[in-house]
């Protein structure tokens, strides 16, 4: 079961780290091309910096998770340090749980703010403002996985949840 | 509202949390105890990261990262061994030059370091004793923020607002940059000297030193376009990283070849992950923000802080004490974060210069990177050269002290921040 847990989350890793290399491939080559543009061919494109903002959010929503798991979101351990294994192993439990309903919580409320937004079109797109909110949702949805991981199986050796 | 949204942030960070998700426990219970909408959340969460300026930090960081897989700190080495290589403390001199230029093309001291270390360690130590190779690095890595183009420049001039351009802020830290590096490099020489180390490196050569300053060339052509399209009004600090990513694959691909196409998408993904570290502090932060306004905090914090004092000198130096006790505890972005929107508005009003106190603000934090506790410069040079946290400490002293005299210098004499970029018209 822990196993077949632990598939799923690799590879849902593993897309997410596709989408957030595409999203970044995206937002470089967009952002540039409208430099070369302007200064070259004495040109712009409307949709670039939409598209570009776009792309951040995907790709900034997408890597959060990834962080959750590679531990870079940073904590003060300091306290936490001082006390004994047992406490800090439950505390440890405590915070991932407190993390897995906030995620929760963002994840459900982007699901009620996407239909209602689904027909506003992006102001230079022809695509949903709703699309700004999918990867709040996904990358809430990801969070909450990978923190039950670890609420379950404890950090990883040298990559707490904590950085610090 | 806003004590229980601070006391429960405090609390849950205390209790290990991570900093970015104890924001937004703290929103979901202010949000809860206020009744507010939850739907704000992720609506708040997403435009806060929906934001043009801010795509400017993975851009700056795949940069530096591509430029270090692209072997320019090995040029850079060779190029500043062979100008300073042969005089008593060359190496360390090395390895100060070579931060200096690594600064001037990645924006994060973190990089830096492990990049610095990894590369420079063992010779050093071939030289020197462990610590004081350690303290070099950790010194040298500490130039990234304050040399342009910086990561935490950019998340200042983002949360001040528009009272602070980022060109101006990127030339507000060039000469002080400049007078730390020199102070850095004295400091060494002197310590080299006092412990009796040899002098090493090949004798001073004109042939060898125009070489190496010919391969260099194309290291820093990077900052002349970057930062001076950027500061020159050619393009925006976005548009001028995403420049930086492009001209530091072409140099990788085609000028070094140590890059790889397939290198690319790990490089990206790792910029991300670094980066979306900021933008879930961002993100979450976004929401206590709010509350935050909703409940006045920063017209009360102003009332408190202009009933203590007017006079700009005494806030600055009140900030300053702040920010020495947080930065010990506190990861920069996350004080950045926090008090960016609090303290920069109270500056303004008392008629201090923007530029000057946001790089003091940024200095300040830069520092608390190279102290204890929570210093993440002094954690990742201890985990690659396995040097005991305390020796390092020790080591790293005579820069901190150095830091903390430049920026009493700053302070008490703002022309060495605002001289340069004023002259440019900011």
């Amino acid at each position: 079961m822990q196993a077949a847990a632990a598939r799923t989350l690799d590879g849902l890793d593993a897309l997410a780290r596709v989408g957030v290399a595409l999203a970044m491939g995206g937002m470089v080559a967009v952002v540039t091309a409208q430099v070369v543009l302007r200064y070259f061919f004495n040109s712009s494109i409307d949709w670039a910096e939409e598209s570009a903002r776009l792309l951040f959010v995907w790709t900034m929503f997408l890597a959060i998770p990834l962080g959750v798991r590679g531990g870079v979101h940073i904590g003060v351990n300091m306290l936490v340090n001082a006390l004994p294994a047992a406490l800090q192993r439950g505390l440890y439990r405590f915070t991932a749980v407190l993390g897995i309903g906030l995620m929760a919580v963002v994840a459900w409320q982007a699901a009620v703010l996407m239909p209602e937004q689904w027909d506003e079109l992006l102001p230079t797109l022809p695509l949903s403002v709703g699309w700004l909110l999918v990867p709040v949702f996904v990358g809430m949805v990801h969070s909450a996985l990978h923190l039950v991981n670890l609420a379950v199986t404890g950090p990883a050796p040298d990559t707490g949840l904590s950085a610090e | 509202m806003s004590s229980l949204v601070m006391f429960a942030f405090f609390t849950l960070a205390l209790l290990g949390m991570p900093i970015a998700f104890a924001l937004g426990m703290a929103a979901l219970i202010g949000t809860w105890y206020g009744g507010i909408d939850w739907t704000m959340l992720p609506q708040r969460m997403m435009y806060s990261v929906n934001s043009f300026p801010l795509m400017s930090i993975p851009f700056f960081m795949l940069a530096g990262e591509l430029m270090i897989k692209a072997g320019i700190v090995e040029r850079l080495i060779a190029l500043a061994n062979a100008f300073v290589g042969n005089v008593r403390g060359g190496l360390a001199h090395v390895t100060m030059l070579s931060g200096a230029g690594l600064a001037t093309v990645s924006g994060a001291a973190v990089s830096d370091a492990s990049a610095l270390s990894t590369i420079l360690v063992p010779s050093l130590t071939k030289v020197y004793d462990r610590p004081f190779a350690a303290a070099i690095v950790a010194a040298a890595a500490n130039l990234g923020p304050i040399i342009p183009p910086s990561a935490a420049m950019i998340v200042y001039a983002f949360m001040a607002g528009s009272s602070v351009s980022v060109g101006g802020l990127f030339m507000a830290g060039v000469v002080p940059g400049l007078i730390i590096t020199a102070g850095f490099m004295l400091i060494s020489a002197w310590t080299v000297r006092r412990r009796g180390w040899p002098a090493t490196g090949e004798t001073f050569s004109w042939r060898r030193a125009f070489g190496e300053l010919r391969r260099s060339l194309v290291v820093f052509m990077m900052p002349v376009l970057v930062v001076g399209g950027i500061v020159g009004g050619a393009f925006t600090a976005t548009e001028g990283s995403a420049i930086a990513v492009v001209y530091a694959m072409l140099i990788g691909l085609f000028i070094t070849r140590r890059l790889k196409l397939s290198d690319m998408p790990g490089l990206m993904v790792k910029a991300a992950i670094t980066s979306a570290m900021v933008g879930a502090l961002i993100a979450f932060s976004s929401a206590v923000t709010f509350l935050l306004t909703v409940d006045l905090l920063p017209q009360r914090m102003s009332e408190l802080v202009l009933s203590i004092t007017r006079d700009p000198l005494m806030f600055t130096l009140l900030v300053a004490v702040l920010l020495l006790v947080i930065g010990m505890f506190l990861e920069s972005n996350a004080a950045y974060i926090m008090l960016v929107p609090l303290l920069h508005p109270i500056a303004l009003q008392l008629g201090i210069d923007p530029l000057h106190f946001g790089f003091l603000f940024v200095l300040n934090l830069v520092i608390g990177m190279l102290t204890p506790p929570v210093g993440v410069v002094l954690f990742v040079v201890c985990g690659i050269t396995r040097v005991p946290m305390r020796s390092l400490v020790v080591a790293v002293l005579p820069y901190i002290l150095l830091m903390y005299g430049v920026l009493m210098l700053c302070m008490f004499y703002p022309p060495v921040v605002t001289w340069l970029p004023r002259s440019m018209g900011y």
